[in-house]
Order: C-alpha cells, then structure tokens, then sequence
C-alpha cells in the first residue's frame, strides 16, 4: 500500500514538474487578485490593513477553485483513474496521494508568497506569521473539500462551474475562520477559537473527504 | 475459475445482452466477438467490477466478485481502451510509475530491458505523446510482462494498431501465460483464429 501511495505521489508531482505553466498561472493569478485591491481601494494604510487578511485568504480560495478541475479530470480521461480503483489499494488513501501532490504544487506556493502580499497591505510581522499558519491549515481543507466537488463532477459537462457552485458554500466556514484569525489578533483579541475551528476542519476533512471521493470516482466510472 | 451466470445488462432501453452464462477455467482462453456497438467493451468492464450488472453475477472461485472485489481485483490485470499512459512522462517512467500500482517494483533494468524486447529501445526515453498510436500500445502492453501473478487477463481489443510482429510476439505472451495456468478473456476483430484454442463468444 505505501507504495503504491508513493508511486501516485511521484507520478503527480513529476507531471506538475512536466507542466509548470499550470503551476505559474495559480501562481500569477494570486500575485495579480491581492495586487489589484491595493490601487483600487487606495492607499490608506488603516484601510488596508483591515482588508488585508480577507483579501488575501479570498485570493487563496480563488487559486484552490482555479485548479480543482485539474485533480481529477485528466486522470478520469486518460483511463489512469480506472488503474487506480482496479490496483486493488484501499481507493482512499491514494486519493490522499493526489490531493497531497495537488496541494503541494497548488496551494504550498500561495502559503508561501502570502507574507511577500501581507507586506503590501501593511501588516506587522505578527500577523504574517499568524497568516502564514492559518493558510497552513486552511488550504489543505479547500483542497480536500474541494476535490469532493471535482469527483462528483467528473465526466459532466460544464464540470468546472458546477464545482464551483457545489463547493463554495463549504469554503465559507474556512474563509471566516481562516481570516478572521489573522483580524481578530490585529485587534487584540484571542485568537483560540478561530484556530481550534480550523483544526477541527482539517481533521474532519482528512478523515471524511477522502472516503466521499472515492466513492464518487467508482459512480463516475460505472 | 470464471463464471458468469445468467448476466445480463442494458443502457437504457437498449438491451445489450441478457441471460449470459459461461465460464473459464485455467488454461484457457475466451474470444468475446461482435458488431460494434454490441456490447463487448461493456461485458469485459463487468467482468473487470468497473460496472455493476442489471441482472446475473460474476463468481471468481465460486464467490460474488462484488462481495469479494477487493481480493478479486487483485488476480486480475485489466487492459481497456484507454492505456492510462500520460502523455508528458517517458514510456519507462510511465510503466515505472504505474506497476507499483498492480504490486510489482520492478527495477529500472527489468523495466528498460522489457521496453527493449518490444522494441521501443530508441523511443522509450521520449514522452508518450510523442509516440504512434502502434507504440503506445506497446508500452501499454509491456506492463503483461510483470501480470505473470495475475491470474486472469482482460484485455480489450489487444490487437488494435499494431503491426505484424508485434501481433505474433503478443500472441506468444498470450499463449505462455494460458499454458502456465492462467485465464485469458480479450475481444477482437482480427478475423483469423489468433489463439486458436480460444472458446468464442458472439454478442449480437
């Protein structure tokens, strides 16, 4: 089994290597989404510095939405994805695999860049490093929840829209809690809660979303 | 042994096949044929467990194959329409990346060595997309080298693309591995008698 957890992480991560344009574009479109809000809201430090934390953490949900669609849907085209459930491993946890590679090459270079944008928007140290931890554990939840969405809609045309609005609502929870941490400091206010939250998410998601796609790839693929 | 009883399946109100029964023993081999459109791909994905039947079951060793399927899978090696290939990794790092899948790890020589036997030596350093439709279904069959612990080969259409020697050196692996014990179950549209002890199954 560890091997074959392996074999699909390394197949992944050597294809993002394959096709770095795709890792760039996620990439550019964060740098380019919480680049933009700075000129138009103009410069007042205050101003910015409060919607700092939520432009940035919309920007990172944005990203995660921007590559779902790419999780599963050339592997359900190119037959890889009945390879996976015919390989007789538990189907779940080489899901974990791939969503894993996906989070790596997709959401690891937005937790990283996030404090280069923090600073654009005028926050103290504090709060990029408490931004940074947030993204840590809120966007592997995106993915997670995520690719839920992106295996049930495998095969159906328009799949990448229909995730969206199938998933958007599961994002909001991480949203709140996610940015709301890094505001909730700023002001000086404790910041227990929110992370709590985010655990408990992650967690749950951990142990819940790889055991729904899986069975949404044997729907899509019967 | 495979057995499939009184199986039966329609997309629709298109009834593909119905009341299907027969059964393959060790050391031999099936030949599903057919029109297009009647239903072979179909009947060989059911046999895979990658769909579920309307009616009917298939038995693996006297046992419903869904009840056991997670042991089942494991004696079968399935090769469909689509390869699985992808088509920015190299012919070796595609097999390398996809046998510790079937629960073989097979060194880079044995995978090298294998590649050059069924002569992609000069291509197999290139990404697949690259290749023929003929040398993609090479590599693809290559990974039947490493299938020798699974006992039943499902294989859809085999043959497709490629040429005169590569169809003779396939048909001996197919022979080897039914003499050796194993279960062979493919569909074709090779008019000649490729494996002649093969049994026939006709869909219409």
């Amino acid at each position: 089994m560890f091997s074959a957890f392996l074999s699909v992480l390394r197949k992944e991560l050597l294809l993002a290597f394959r096709q770095k344009t795709d890792v760039v574009t996620v990439l550019f479109f964060f740098l380019i989404v919480s680049s933009l809000f700075p000129l138009a809201v103009g410069p007042e430090l205050s101003t910015l510095k409060i919607i700092g934390p939520g432009v940035i953490w919309v920007g990172a949900l944005l990203c995660s939405l921007l590559a779902l669609h790419r999780v599963f849907e050339s592997d359900f085209s190119d037959g890889s994805l009945e390879h996976l459930v015919l390989s007789g491993e538990p189907l779940s946890i080489l899901v974990i695999a791939k969503i894993a590679a996906h989070w790596l090459v997709t959401g690891l270079p937005v937790v990283i860049v996030a404090p280069l944008i923090g600073l654009q928007f005028g926050l103290p140290s504090t709060s990029l490093i408490l931004l940074v931890g947030t993204l840590l554990l809120g966007t592997p939840v995106l993915s997670l929840i995520g690719s839920i969405g992106a295996a049930l809609t495998l095969g159906v045309r328009g799949g990448a829209a229909l995730t969206s609005i199938l998933i958007l609502p599961f994002y909001v929870p991480v949203l709140i809690f996610g940015a709301g941490a890094v505001v909730a400091d700023l002001q000086g206010l404790s910041i227990d809660g929110h992370i709590s939250v985010l655990l408990a998410s992650l967690c749950i998601s951990v142990a819940l979303a790889p055991l729904a796609i899986a069975s949404a790839i044997k729907i899509a693929l019967e | 042994m495979l057995e499939v009883k009184n199986l039966g399946f329609s997309r629709g109100r298109n009834v593909l096949f119905e009341a299907l029964n027969f059964s393959v023993v060790s050391n031999s081999a099936m030949r599903v044929t057919g029109s297009n459109g009647s239903g072979k791909t179909t009947l060989l994905r059911l046999l895979a467990g990658l769909s579920r039947p309307d009616q009917g079951m298939v038995y693996w060793g006297g046992e419903s194959v869904i009840k056991n399927y997670s042991d089942f899978v494991k004696s079968i090696n399935f090769i469909g329409h689509d390869d699985g290939l992808k088509k920015q990794l190299t012919a070796a790092e595609n097999l390398k990346l996809m046998l510790p899948l079937l629960g073989v790890s097979p060194s880079n020589q044995e995978v090298d060595s294998a590649l050059d036997a069924a002569g992609l030596e000069y291509v197999k350093n290139r990404p697949v997309m690259h290749m023929s439709a003929g040398q993609k279904r090479r590599v693809t069959l290559t990974r039947l080298d490493f299938m020798s612990h699974r006992a039943l080969w499902i294989l859809d259409e085999p043959f497709t693309s490629l040429d005169v020697a590569a169809i003779s050196s396939l048909v001996e692996k197919l022979k080897n591995h039914i003499e050796s014990g194993g279960l062979l179950v493919f569909t074709t549209h090779q008019s000649f008698d490729v494996i002649p002890q093969a049994t026939s199954l006709v869909l219409d």
